[in-house]
């Protein structure tokens, strides 16, 4: 019998498309491109056993108190949590005009006490309100002094702007009766 | 007009590379389920090889037979506890050169409904570890 030379049969093409776009399901299903997403923070120091505890109500120190049920207080009032943002933006920005509220915004302290069982949720909307009313803050100056916004700012005015407007959070959590 | 599909597969294949590599499937185990709670002023994080993570939330459904409701610790893939934290911020520390250190950020990744006790317990932990350097997962949103 002649050899008969034989033609190598041709892959359809056509179907490694299809393995292609499994595999390409199969990823983008099983996958998270996650996020990574969160609020930089600098953990308070730890508080000097031996210093006596600075006078806490004193005007230079914005108080918040989450409660076991996620209330909010700030200076010794219940608040409504939208309210936050405002009444921190005016101590902050004070400058010494009304006297129970900060001398300037180097003075300024903002004190956090959450009770054990407030929610992880109602303490970090307290978290943000504290950095966007900062951020408010800064931005304000960056524009009177130098006509831009924060952020376009070169790293050595932000720099000079973060000394002007330090952010000093203090934590604790409520004294046990 | 018959157009040539020899080089579908490839564009296919190139897609697929793609997310192989921009994908992460690094979790692991999520033994906790951690609903993020959203923040205005959240940011990406800048590195995330100097990013270590603590899951803070209740047992998956899966697991709460076994493990229960209470909200409880996780480091890498196992649940822990909270002393297991001052070695868990070493081990991490060993990973990454002595300049790096100083830029490891700790990330905090925890469930809304999670309670403040545990979550305090946790940030002495890291204080007495010195890991100051913290980050609270949020997913970002707009003006509230």
């Amino acid at each position: 019998m002649a050899l008969r030379k034989r033609r190598t049969p041709e892959i359809n093409a056509g179907s490694m498309a299809d393995i292609a776009f499994l595999l390409l399901f199969f990823f983008l299903v099983t996958t998270t491109l996650d996020v990574d997403s969160g609020i930089q923070s600098r953990l308070p120091p730890v508080p000097d056993e031996t210093k006596p505890p600075a006078d806490i109500h004193a005007r230079n120190v914005f108080e918040i108190r989450l409660d076991a049920s996620d209330r909010l207080e700030a200076e010794g009032k219940m608040i409504a949590p939208q309210n936050l943002r405002d009444l921190m933006y005016e101590f902050l920005t004070n400058n010494g005009k009304r006297n129970d509220l900060s001398d300037s915004p180097e003075h300024a302290v903002i004190h956090v006490e959450t009770d054990r069982n407030a929610t992880y949720d109602a303490y970090l909307k307290v978290q943000d309100d504290v950095r966007a009313v900062y951020g408010k803050a800064r931005n304000e100056a960056a524009l009177s002094e130098f006509g831009k916004d924060f952020s376009q700012l070169p790293k050595a005015q932000q720099d000079y702007l973060r000394r002007r407007i330090p952010l000093k959070l203090s934590e604790a959590e409520p004294a046990k009766e | 007009m018959v157009i040539s599909t020899a080089s579908l597969p490839d564009i296919v294949f190139m897609l697929l590379f793609f997310f192989m590599v921009t994908t992460v499937m690094r979790k692991g185990s999520m033994k906790v389920r951690v609903d993020a709670p959203v923040a205005t002023q959240a940011q990406k994080l800048e590195k995330k090889s100097l990013t270590s993570y603590i899951y803070i939330g209740p047992p998956a459904a899966s697991l709460q037979s076994l493990h229960g409701k209470e909200t409880r610790i996780q480091l890498n893939d196992a649940f822990a506890s909270v002393e297991d934290i001052a070695e868990f911020i070493e081990l991490e520390r060993r990973k990454h050169s002595e300049r790096d250190r100083v830029r490891m950020v700790i990330q905090l990744k925890i469930d809304k409904a999670a309670k403040m006790g545990i979550v305090n317990d946790v940030k002495e932990e890291l204080k007495k570890a010195n890991a100051y350097n913290i980050s609270y997962s949020a997913k970002k949103t707009e003006e509230k």
